[in-house]
C-alpha cells in the first residue's frame, strides 16, 4: 500500500462513524436568529483548564441587533436541538453529559454547575420583569438533555434594565485584546477596532454583525443598497481579522501579492484580487497594521450594477479610509 | 429567503453536512463537537447570502469557509494538540492495521495546520492541485511542496511501523 492510499484508509477510517446531525439545519437557522457574541471554549481539554484555574467568566451581553432576526423559517426550535446537542447517536465514543439545570438558579452558582458538569456557558441578558435580576430564565439545551463534554450551554439572565451599551469587562481579561465588540454597530461603522471612513454612496449598513465567522477573532458586517436590509445580501462586506485570524489573513496578502493589483495606501500595500468560485467577487485585502487585517468584499451583483472599473475604485477609496478606532 | 430558498438549503444539508463535518475533523483534528460547532458556524454564512450562492456552486463556497475556519482553529488548538498527542501508543495494537491507522493520523496530527488542510484536500477530497490551491488561496508549488514535505513525513513514519513489524 502507497502512502497516499494509506492516508485515505486512514482518514477514511477516522471519520466513517461521524455523520452531521438531522437537527443542524434547526442550529443554523437559530445562530443566524440570534447574532449573539459568543464566547466559547475550545473544547473539553479548555474546560478542564477552566476548571481547575481561576474559572475565567463567559459574559456576554445582548447587543441591539441581537433581536432582529427574520422570521423563524421553522418552528420553534425543540429544546434538545441546541449546538451542544447536535450529536447523533453515531458518535458513541464520545461520553455524553447530562444537562443540569438552571432555570431558576443565580448565575454565578448556574456558572459554576455548568462547569462542574464539563459543560461551556455563554450568557446573555434580556429584560425580564418580575423575575430576580441575575436570575436564569431559560437555557438551550434544556436540563435532562445529553450533551458532549465541553460544548456550550446558553442561558438567558434576567435583568431589569436594557443592557448598556458597553460590554461588561470580561473578567478573563481577554477582553482588552477584543476592542469594540459588536457593541458600537449603531451606525455600521465601526467595529472590530476600526473605523470606516468612506462607503459608496447610497449604501446602508446592513444591519448584522458576525464574530469569528472567518477565524477567531474576526468581525464581519456589511452594507446593502438601500430596501435590501433584511434581505441577506450584501453590496459590500468587510471583514477584520485580529489575533490569530489576523495570521490567516497576512498569508493570503503575501499570497496576493503574486496574482493581485497592488493598491498603495501609503506605508502599507493592499492588493485587489477575485475571489469565490469562478472569481465573481471582488475584494480588496492588506494588513493594516501588525496583528489587524481587513479585508473587503463586493459583491458579484453590486459590481456588474456598477461596472468593472468603477467597482475597482470604490474598493480602493474604502480601503484608503480605514483607520485603526479609538 | 423564499420557502423554496429554504427548502434548497435543506436540500443542501442534508446532501452535504455530512461531508462538511467530516473534513472538518480531518483538517481541524479536532474532536467532533467542537467541529461541529464550527461547521455550523460556517452553515449560518452560508444561510446568510444563501439566495445569492445557492445556484452557485454552495458547496465550494461553505467548504472554503470549513477548511479556512479548521485551520485556524487548529492553529490556536496546537498547544494542546502538543500534550494530547505527544505520547505515541506504547500499547500492543490489537492489529497491524488498526496500528498503522492510528500512527498515520498521529502523524497528520503533527504536521502544521496548512500542510495538514493540504493533505486532506488532496487525499480525502481528491481535489486537483489547482481546486487545492484556489480553496486556500495559495499557489499551486506551494500545494505541491506542502502535500510532498507532509506525504514525505508520512511516509516516514509509515516505514517505521513496518520495519518494526517486519
Amino acid at each position: 500500500m502507497n502512502v497516499e492510499e494509506a492516508l485515505r484508509d486512514a482518514m477514511g477510517a477516522q471519520v466513517a462513524g461521524v455523520h452531521a446531525s438531522p437537527s443542524i439545519g434547526q442550529a443554523v437557522r437559530r445562530r443566524r436568529r440570534r447574532h449573539q457574541v459568543r464566547f466559547r471554549t475550545a473544547g473539553a481539554a479548555a474546560v478542564t483548564v477552566a476548571v481547575a484555574g481561576a474559572a475565567p467568566a463567559y459574559l456576554t451581553l445582548q447587543d441591539a441587533t441581537g433581536h432582529r432576526g427574520s422570521p423563524a423559517p421553522v418552528g420553534a426550535a425543540a429544546p434538545s436541538a441546541g449546538p451542544s446537542a447536535a450529536v447523533s447517536g453515531d458518535d458513541v465514543a464520545v461520553p455524553q453529559i447530562v444537562v443540569p439545570n438552571i432555570v431558576g438558579v443565580a448565575v454565578e452558582r448556574a456558572r459554576a454547575m455548568l462547569e462542574d458538569a464539563g459543560l461551556a456557558v455563554a450568557f446573555r441578558k434580556t429584560v425580564t420583569p418580575g423575575v430576580t435580576p441575575g436570575t436564569i430564565v431559560s437555557q438551550d439545551p434544556a436540563a435532562g438533555a445529553p450533551a458532549a463534554p465541553g460544548s456550550q450551554v446558553a442561558a438567558v439572565i434576567a435583568t431589569t434594565d436594557r443592557p448598556s451599551a458597553t460590554p461588561t469587562p470580561d473578567p478573563s481579561g481577554s477582553r482588552d485584546e477584543m476592542p469594540q465588540d459588536l457593541g458600537d454597530l449603531g451606525d455600521g461603522r465601526a467595529f472590530g477596532g476600526v473605523h470606516v471612513g468612506y462607503l459608496p454612496k447610497g449604501l446602508v449598513w446592513g444591519e448584522w454583525s458576525g464574530k469569528d465567522g472567518f477565524g477567531t477573532h474576526s468581525y464581519a458586517t456589511s452594507w446593502v443598497e438601500r430596501g435590501l436590509e433584511k434581505t441577506g445580501l450584501y453590496s459590500v462586506e468587510m471583514v477584520v481579522y485580529r489575533g490569530a485570524a489576523a495570521g490567516d489573513l497576512a498569508s493570503r496578502v503575501k499570497a496576493a501579492r503574486g496574482t493581485g493589483t497592488p493598491v498603495d495606501l501609503g506605508g502599507t500595500t493592499a492588493y485587489l484580487v477575485s475571489e469565490a468560485e469562478g472569481n465573481t467577487t471582488r475584494a480588496v485585502l492588506w494588513t493594516l497594521r501588525p496583528g489587524l487585517g481587513v479585508e473587503v468584499m463586493i459583491s458579484p451583483d453590486y459590481r456588474a450594477k456598477l461596472g468593472e472599473d468603477a467597482a475597482d475604485a470604490e474598493l480602493r477609496e474604502i480601503a484608503a479610509h480605514v483607520t485603526p478606532a479609538g | 429567503m423564499t420557502e423554496e430558498d429554504e427548502a434548497a438549503f435543506d436540500e443542501f444539508l442534508a446532501a452535504r453536512s455530512t461531508a462538511l463535518l467530516r473534513t472538518a475533523i480531518l483538517v481541524c483534528g479536532a474532536s467532533t463537537p467542537d467541529a461541529e460547532d464550527m461547521v455550523q458556524s460556517a452553515l449560518e454564512k452560508v444561510y446568510r447570502h444563501w439566495p445569492r450562492i445557492r445556484h452557485d456552486n454552495p458547496e465550494a463556497y461553505a467548504r472554503r469557509v470549513v477548511v479556512n475556519g479548521a485551520i485556524s482553529r487548529a492553529r490556536r488548538r496546537k498547544v494542546l494538540q502538543e500534550i494530547t498527542f505527544a505520547h505515541p501508543p506504547d500499547t500492543p495494537v490489537e492489529s497491524p492495521d488498526v496500528g498503522l491507522r492510528q500512527a498515520l493520523l498521529d502523524e497528520l496530527r503533527r504536521l502544521p495546520a496548512r500542510m495538514r488542510a493540504v493533505l486532506v484536500l488532496r487525499y480525502w477530497e481528491d481535489m486537483s492541485e489547482a481546486e487545492t490551491a484556489a480553496m486556500l488561496g495559495c499557489s499551486v508549488g506551494t500545494v505541491k511542496s506542502q502535500a510532498a514535505r507532509g506525504l514525505a513525513r508520512v511516509r516516514a513514519r509509515m516505514g517505521h511501523m513496518e520495519g518494526a513489524s517486519a
